[in-house]
C-alpha cells in the first residue's frame, strides 16, 4: 500500500512537472474541461426546468406558450453546443500538451543516444534502450492523455455535488456518497488488471520472438524436417497466450458486469429516496429526474478518473525509467596527445579493461611512422578491436597514453553498419564531402563497380524499404566512408574479409592513395593482406609481443608462425 | 516513393481480394470454434440489453403511477425499485456471460487459427517463404491475429451488446410513440453519415501517425546500433538532428490526428441535444397528445440518450472492425496458400545406405517477385550429372552461378521447372518427406542457431537424442576439446541467433547437428564469412569426418575444400562448365584454374619477393 501511495505521489509529481514544462496547452485544456463541467451541470438544471416548467405545466394545465417551448428547445440545443465546444477545446489542447511533453522526452532520449560515449552502451542492452525511446515514453502519454479531463471531472464533481445538494440535501447527499464507490470500482479494476495485462503482453512478446526465430531459421527447420517440432514449441506458447488472455477476459467481463450493475442499483436507490423526499414535499418530480440524470452523466467521468488513478503507476514507471537514463553527457573521451613529428600514432604503456572486469590490453607500446601500413595480427579475442577503438578516440585507456599526429584515427569496423537512407548519405556520414571526393573514395574502395549497376546510383536508398547490399558490398561502402575525408590514421578492422581475394587486392592496392600521406593499421588474418603491410604488429595476451617485418616475425615468433600458417596447412 | 509502393505490394502477398462479407463468410467457415453456442451468446446479449432498459421504463411507471402531484405512492415506487433491482441483476449476469462467451470463443478460435497459420508457414517452400518480407510472415501470426483478438475483446462485444441495446431501445421507443421515435432515428441518420466521413479522414491521420512512429523508432534504433560508427565519424550532431526531425514529424502528425478526433468526439453529444430538444418541442406542442403522459415523455428522453450514446462510439467500433477484418483476411489468405513443393500422397521411402544422386536436364527459374515485372533468368540451365554412392563432390563457381540453387534442388527445398532430380534412383517428388529428411540433410550457408543451449540446437537434428549421443556427435567430429573448453559444455547458451559464439563456432554446431541426424547423404553450403585460421582448420577436419561414409555434395567457397573432394563440378551462370578431379582441373585452362591461382596468391605465407 505504501508503494501504491508513493507511486501515486510520484504520479502527481509527473503531472505537475509536465504542466510546468508546457503550461499553455495544459491550462487551455483544463479551462475547456471546466467549461464542460459547467455545461454539464447546466444541462441537468435545464432539464429540471424543462420537466417542471414546461412538460408538467403542459400536461397538468393542458396548455403552454409557444415562446416557452421555443426557449426550452433553443436552450437545450445551445447547452449541447456549449458542451461540444468545451470538449473540442479540452481534447485538442490536451493532445497538444501531451504531445509536447512526449516530444520533449523523445528529444532528450535522442540527445542521450547521440552523445553518450560508447562505453555507456557496453552495459546497456539495446532492447532496453529502445524501450525507453518507445514504450516508456508512450506509457507517459497514456497516463497524461486524460489529464485535462480528470481536472474537468474534479470541477464537475464539485459543481455537481453543489447542484445535487441544492436540489435536495438528503437525495443529493445519497448521490454524492456514491461518488467514491464508483471511482473505487474503477481503481480496483485497473489495479487488478495491471499484472494480468502485463502477463498477456509478455505472452504476446514471447510468441512473437518464437515466430521471429522460427521464420528466420525456416530453411534449417525444413532441412532437418523439424517443422513438427517447431509447431509443438509454438503451440505450447499459443496455448499459454490464450490462458493469459482468458484471465484478462474474465476480469473484463466481471468489471463490465459490476460497472453496469452498481450505477443502475444506485439509480434505483435514488428513485426510492426521491419518492420519500417527494412525499414530504422536499423535492419536485423535476428535482428527482434531474438528480437521476446528473448521476447518469457522472458515471462515465468517475470511471475515467478511477481508471486514470489506477493507470498512473504504469505511466510513472515509464517516466522514471526515461529520467533514470538522462544525465549529463560527459565528454566523449580524454583528449589524445600529439605524436612526435613523423609519427602517425604513438602508444606508451597503454592498458585497458572493460567495466565487467575483462582485462584486454596491458602495457601496449607501439609507434607507427607516417606513410606506413601496419598489419595487426592476433588470435580471436586478443584485443585487436579494442586497440583500434582506443586509437580512434572511442574509448579512453585506463593506463598509459596515446598520441596521434592529427586527432583521432578513422576506424572502419569489422561489421559494416549502414543507415537507412541514400548511399551518398552513408558514405558522406558527416555531410562534409564534395561530389568529387565522394567519387574518388568510392573508386578507391572498389564500390563504384556495383554502384554503376544501381538504377539511382549514389542516390539509391538502402535498408528495409530499399536495396539490400551483400556483405562484400556493405564493406566497400564502409571503406569508402573512411576514405572520403582525409585522415592521418586509418584503422581498418578486418573490413575486407567478405571481399573476394581479387577485389580485396584492388582495395589494398588503392590504400596508399587513400592514406594521402598518412598511415594505416589493418587487422588482418589472410596472408595476402599481411604481405601488403610494411610492418606487422603481433598482439598476444594483451600486449604487442613482436613488431617487425613479416619475414622477421615468421623466423622469430613460433606463435605468429602457427597462427599465420593455419591457412597454408589447410591448403596442403 | 516508388520503393514504398513496392514494399506495400510485397506486404499484400497472398492476401485474397475478398470483400468484408466474403471475409466474414470464409472466416466463419474456417473457424468452427466460433460457431459453438453462438446462438446462446446472442440470446444472452438480448436478455442483457432488455434488462439495461428497465430503468427508463421503471422511471416512467414510477413517475406516472407513483408521483401524482403531492401524492406520492412510496410503496409502489419501492416495489418497482425492488423488481428493477432483480431485473438489473439478471441483465448484468447475462451481459457478463455473453461478453465472456464471446471473448472465450474468440480466443479459442484465434489459437486454432494461429496454429494453422504457423504450420502453414513451415509447409510453404523456401522460395515462397523468401518472397515475403521478413516481418510480414511474423505479422501474420502475431499482430494480424492480435487485431482480430482486439475485436473479440472490444469491438465484437460492442456490436453484440450495443447493437442489441440499440435495437431493443428502438423497438421500445416505437412502442411508446412512433412519431417521437422517428424523430430520434431521423436525427441519428445524418449523424452516422457525418461520422463515417470524418472517420475516413481520421483513419488516414492515424495511419500517418503509425508511419511516423516507425520512422522515429528506426532513427532511434540506428543511434543505438550505429553508436560506434557515428562517433568514429563525428556524425553525432547530424544523426541526432535527423532523429529529432522524425520526432518532430511524429509530434505534428499526432497533434493533427488528435485534433481531428477532438472534433469528431462530441458529435454524438451535439446530435443528442438536438434530438432531445426536438422530442421536447414536438411532445409538448402536439395537440393530440392524449396517448402520451409526462412520465412517458421523460422516459423517452432517457431512452433517446440510450439510443444515441453508442453511435458516438460506433465509429471507433467500425475502425476496430475494419482492422480486424483486414487482419483476418490476411491470415485466412496465408492459411489458404498452397505450397509449391507438395508432398506426395503415398511417398516412397529411400533405401538405407549412401545413395546415388542424378540430375537429368534440370532447369530452374525463380518466379518473379511481386513488384518486379521482368522475367528472371534461369538460375540453372539444362544441368545433368550423376554422383555415385559414397562420392565426395565439391561444387564451385562465382556468386550467382547457381550453386545455392543446386543445393536447394538436391534437398527438395524447391522442385525443378524442367527435368528431374533423383536420389537412389527415385524422383524426389515421389519421396516421402520424412524419409527424405532422414536421408538427405542440408547444412545451409547461415548455420541458424536458436536462442537456447548448444545441446538443444544440436538436438534439432534428432529430437530424441540422448545427451550422450549429442556429446558423441562432437567427439565423432573431433570437436571434443572445443566443447570441453566451453563454460557449460552442451548446456552453454548460444544467445540470440548464436551471437555468443563466433561465426566459425556456429558452423561447428551446425556440423554437429548434421552429424547427430546421421543422414546417408549430406549437402553442405559452405559459409562465406571469415573465420580465424585455427577455427578454419578445425572446421575442415570436422567436415571431412562428417562426410566420411556418406555421399556428400559441398557448395565450396574455400578452394581448399574443393581440392580435397573426389570430384569437382564447376558452374558458371547456371551451367555446368567443368567436371573432374582437382589435379585435372588445375591443369586444364578454364574457370577453375583461374579461381585456384588467385586463391593461392591470397593465402600464401611466402611473400611475393621470395
Amino acid at each position: 500500500m505504501a508503494e501504491v501511495e508513493s507511486s501515486m505521489r510520484g504520479g502527481i509529481t509527473m503531472l505537475w512537472r509536465s504542466i510546468r514544462l508546457h503550461p499553455r496547452p495544459f491550462t487551455m485544456g483544463i479551462l475547456g474541461a471546466a467549461f464542460y463541467a459547467v455545461g454539464t451541470v447546466g444541462a441537468t438544471r435545464l432539464l429540471q426546468w424543462v420537466i417542471d416548467s414546461v412538460i408538467r405545466v403542459r400536461f397538468e394545465t393542458g396548455s403552454i406558450s409557444t415562446g416557452t417551448v421555443v426557449k426550452a428547445a433553443a436552450a437545450m440545443v445551445f447547452i449541447g453546443a456549449f458542451r461540444s465546444v468545451a470538449v473540442i477545446v479540452r481534447r485538442s489542447f490536451a493532445t497538444r500538451g501531451v504531445n509536447a511533453v512526449l516530444h520533449t522526452m523523445r528529444s532528450d532520449v535522442i540527445e542521450q543516444f547521440s552523445h553518450r560515449p560508447i562505453h555507456w552502451f557496453d552495459d546497456r542492452d539495446s532492447g532496453t534502450l529502445m524501450a525507453h525511446a518507445g514504450i516508456d515514453v508512450d506509457a507517459v502519454g497514456e497516463s497524461l492523455g486524460p489529464l485535462p479531463l480528470a481536472f474537468g471531472v474534479l470541477f464537475l464533481l464539485f459543481f455537481a455535488a453543489a447542484s445535487l445538494l441544492r436540489t435536495d440535501p438528503v437525495l443529493g447527499g445519497v448521490a454524492v456518497a456514491m461518488f467514491p464507490l464508483l471511482m473505487l470500482v474503477n481503481v480496483a479494476y485497473q489495479r487488478s488488471l495491471t499484472i494480468p495485462m502485463k502477463e498477456a503482453q509478455e505472452a504476446v512478446g514471447d510468441l512473437t520472438s518464437i515466430v521471429h526465430e522460427s521464420v528466420d531459421g525456416a530453411v534449417v527447420i525444413k532441412a532437418f524436417g523439424a517443422a513438427d517440432f517447431e509447431c509443438e514449441r509454438f503451440n505450447t506458447q499459443a496455448e499459454a497466450l490464450r490462458q493469459a488472455k482468458l484471465v484478462v477476459v474474465r476480469l473484463r467481463a466481471l468489471f463490465a458486469g459490476l460497472s453496469g450493475l452498481i450505477p443502475n442499483l444506485a439509480s434505483l436507490l435514488l428513485l426510492v429516496v426521491g419518492a420519500y423526499r417527494a412525499r414530504s414535499g422536499d423535492v419536485t418530480l423535476g428535482g428527482v429526474s434531474s438528480v437521476l440524470y446528473l448521476f447518469t452523466l457522472l458515471i462515465w467521468p468517475l470511471g475515467v478518473v478511477g481508471y486514470m488513478m489506477g493507470d498512473m503507476t504504469h505511466g510513472y514507471s515509464g517516466w522514471m525509467r526515461v529520467r533514470g537514463m538522462l544525465g549529463s553527457i560527459d565528454p566523449l573521451t580524454k583528449q589524445l596527445g600529439v605524436a612526435p613529428t613523423g609519427e602517425a600514432v604513438r602508444l606508451v604503456g597503454v592498458g585497458f579493461s572493460y567495466d565487467d572486469g575483462r582485462d584486454v590490453l596491458d602495457d601496449v607500446h607501439l609507434s607507427v611512422a607516417l606513410g606506413q601500413v601496419v598489419a595487426l595480427v592476433g588470435a580471436t579475442g586478443s584485443g585487436k578491436t579494442t586497440l583500434l577503438e582506443l586509437m580512434a578516440g572511442l574509448r579512453s585507456p585506463d593506463r598509459g597514453s596515446i598520441a596521434t599526429s592529427n586527432g583521432p584515427g578513422r576506424m572502419v569496423f569489422q561489421e559494416p553498419f549502414l543507415f537507412a537512407g541514400s548511399l551518398q548519405d552513408n558514405v558522406d556520414l558527416a555531410g562534409t564531402g564534395s561530389a568529387r571526393t565522394l567519387r574518388r573514395a568510392m573508386t578507391q574502395a572498389q564500390a563504384d563497380e556495383f554502384v554503376v549497376d544501381l538504377a539511382a546510383g549514389v542516390d539509391t536508398v538502402l535498408g528495409e524499404r530499399g536495396v539490400t547490399l551483400s556483405g562484400g558490398q556493405r564493406q566497400r561502402v564502409a571503406l569508402a566512408r573512411a576514405f572520403v575525408t582525409p585522415s592521418a590514421l586509418l584503422l581498418i578492422d578486418d573490413a575486407t574479409s567478405s571481399l573476394d581475394p581479387s577485389t580485396e587486392g584492388r582495395v589494398l592496392a588503392a590504400l596508399p592513395e587513400a592514406m594521402q600521406g598518412g598511415s594505416a593499421i589493418i587487422v588482418a588474418s589472410r596472408p595476402s593482406t599481411i604481405a601488403l603491410a610494411d610492418q606487422v604488429a603481433f598482439l598476444e595476451d594483451g600486449r604487442i609481443a613482436a613488431f617487425g617485418s613479416h619475414e622477421d616475425l615468421l623466423a622469430s615468433m613460433p606463435a605468429y608462425r602457427d597462427l599465420v600458417e593455419a591457412y597454408e596447412r589447410d591448403r596442403a | 516513393m516508388s520503393s514504398e509502393q513496392d514494399a506495400s505490394e510485397q506486404d499484400l502477398l497472398g492476401v485474397p481480394n475478398w470483400t468484408v462479407g466474403e471475409t466474414l463468410r470464409n472466416g466463419w467457415r474456417a473457424c468452427p470454434e466460433l460457431r459453438v453456442g453462438a446462438g446462446l451468446t446472442l440470446g444472452l446479449a438480448f436478455l442483457g440489453a432488455a434488462g439495461r432498459l428497465v430503468l427508463p421504463v421503471l422511471l416512467q411507471r414510477a413517475i406516472d403511477r407513483g408521483f401524482k402531484g403531492r401524492q406520492v405512492d412510496v410503496g409502489m415506487v419501492v416495489r418497482l425499485a425492488m423488481l428493477g433491482s432483480v431485473i438489473v441483476a439478471i441483465a448484468q449476469l447475462a451481459t457478463r456471460e455473453a461478453n465472456l462467451r464471446l471473448a472465450r470463443q474468440g480466443e479459442t478460435a484465434l489459437m486454432a487459427m494461429r496454429k494453422r497459420a504457423f504450420a502453414r508457414i513451415h509447409s510453404l517452400s523456401v522460395a515462397q517463404q523468401g518472397d515475403f518480407r521478413r516481418g510480414v510472415l511474423v505479422a501474420r501470426v502475431t499482430s494480424d491475429l492480435e487485431s482480430v483478438s482486439r475485436f473479440f475483446e472490444w469491438g465484437g462485444s460492442q456490436w453484440l451488446l450495443d447493437g442489441t441495446l440499440m435495437l431493443v431501445t428502438a423497438i421500445i421507443m416505437f412502442l411508446y410513440d412512433p412519431l417521437l421515435a422517428t424523430i430520434v432515428v431521423g436525427v441519428s441518420a445524418p449523424l452516422f453519415v457525418i461520422l463515417r466521413l470524418l472517420q475516413h479522414r481520421l483513419l488516414g491521420a492515424y495511419s500517418e501517425v503509425r508511419n511516423r512512429y516507425a520512422d522515429y523508432l528506426s532513427a532511434a534504433s540506428e543511434l543505438v546500433a550505429g553508436a560506434p560508427v557515428i562517433r568514429a565519424y563525428g556524425a553525432q550532431r547530424m544523426r541526432a538532428d535527423r532523429a529529432l526531425a522524425t520526432a518532430r514529424q511524429l509530434r505534428n502528425s499526432s497533434v493533427r490526428a488528435g485534433s481531428l478526433s477532438a472534433l469528431l468526439f462530441p458529435a454524438g453529444e451535439m446530435f443528442s441535444s438536438v434530438a432531445v430538444a426536438s422530442i421536447v418541442a414536438v411532445g409538448v406542442w402536439r395537440r393530440s397528445s392524449s396517448h402520451i403522459s409526462a412520465g412517458s415523455l421523460i422516459a423517452f428522453i432517457f431512452l433517446a440518450y440510450r439510443f444515441l450514446e453508442p453511435i458516438g462510439e460506433l465509429t471507433e467500433v467500425l475502425d476496430n472492425t475494419q482492422t480486424a477484418v483486414a487482419g483476418w483476411r490476411r491470415v485466412l489468405g496465408l492459411i489458404a496458400m498452397q505450397t509449391s513443393v507438395p508432398m506426395p500422397l503415398h511417398g516412397q521411402d529411400l533405401p538405407i545406405g549412401p545413395p546415388s544422386i542424378e540430375l537429368t536436364d534440370v532447369t530452374f527459374t525463380y518466379p518473379a517477385r511481386p513488384g518486379e515485372d521482368d522475367v528472371t533468368e534461369p538460375a540453372l540451365r539444362d544441368v545433368s550429372f550423376r554422383i555415385e554412392p559414397g562420392t565426395h563432390v565439391a561444387v564451385v563457381g562465382a556468386t550467382g552461378s547457381g550453386k545455392t540453387t543446386l543445393a536447394r534442388l538436391l534437398t527438395r527445398l524447391a522442385d525443378p521447372n524442367e527435368g528431374k532430380v533423383t536420389v537412389a534412383g527415385v524422383d524426389l517428388r515421389e519421396v516421402n518427406d520424412l524419409s527424405l529428411r532422414h536421408t538427405v540433410v542440408l547444412v545451409p550457408q547461415e548455420p541458424f542457431l536458436f536462442a537456447t543451449t548448444i545441446g538443444d540446437n544440436v538436438r534439432l537434428g534428432k529430437p530424441d537424442a540422448t545427451p550422450d549421443q549429442l556429446a558423441g556427435a562432437f567427439v565423432d567430429l573431433g570437436l571434443h576439446d572445443w566443447l570441453a573448453g566451453l563454460p557449460d559444455g552442451l548446456n552453454t547458451s548460444v544467445g540470440e541467433r548464436g551471437e555468443n559464439l563466433s561465426a566459425g563456432e556456429r558452423q561447428l554446431v551446425a556440423l554437429a547437428r548434421a552429424s547427430v541426424a546421421s543422414p546417408s547423404c549430406l549437402v553442405l553450403d559452405e559459409a562465406t564469412s571469415s573465420v580465424d585460421p585455427s577455427t578454419e582448420s578445425t572446421l575442415a577436419q570436422a567436415l571431412e569426418r562428417l562426410a566420411n561414409g556418406r555421399t556428400s555434395v559441398v557448395i565450396a567457397h574455400r578452394l581448399s575444400t574443393a581440392a580435397r573432394a573426389d570430384r569437382i563440378l564447376v558452374f558458371d551462370q547456371g551451367c555446368l562448365v567443368q567436371d573432374g578431379c582437382h589435379d585435372d582441373l588445375v591443369a586444364e585452362p578454364g574457370i577453375y584454374a583461374g579461381l585456384y591461382a588467385s586463391w593461392v596468391s591470397a593465402t600464401s605465407v611466402v611473400s611475393e619477393g621470395e
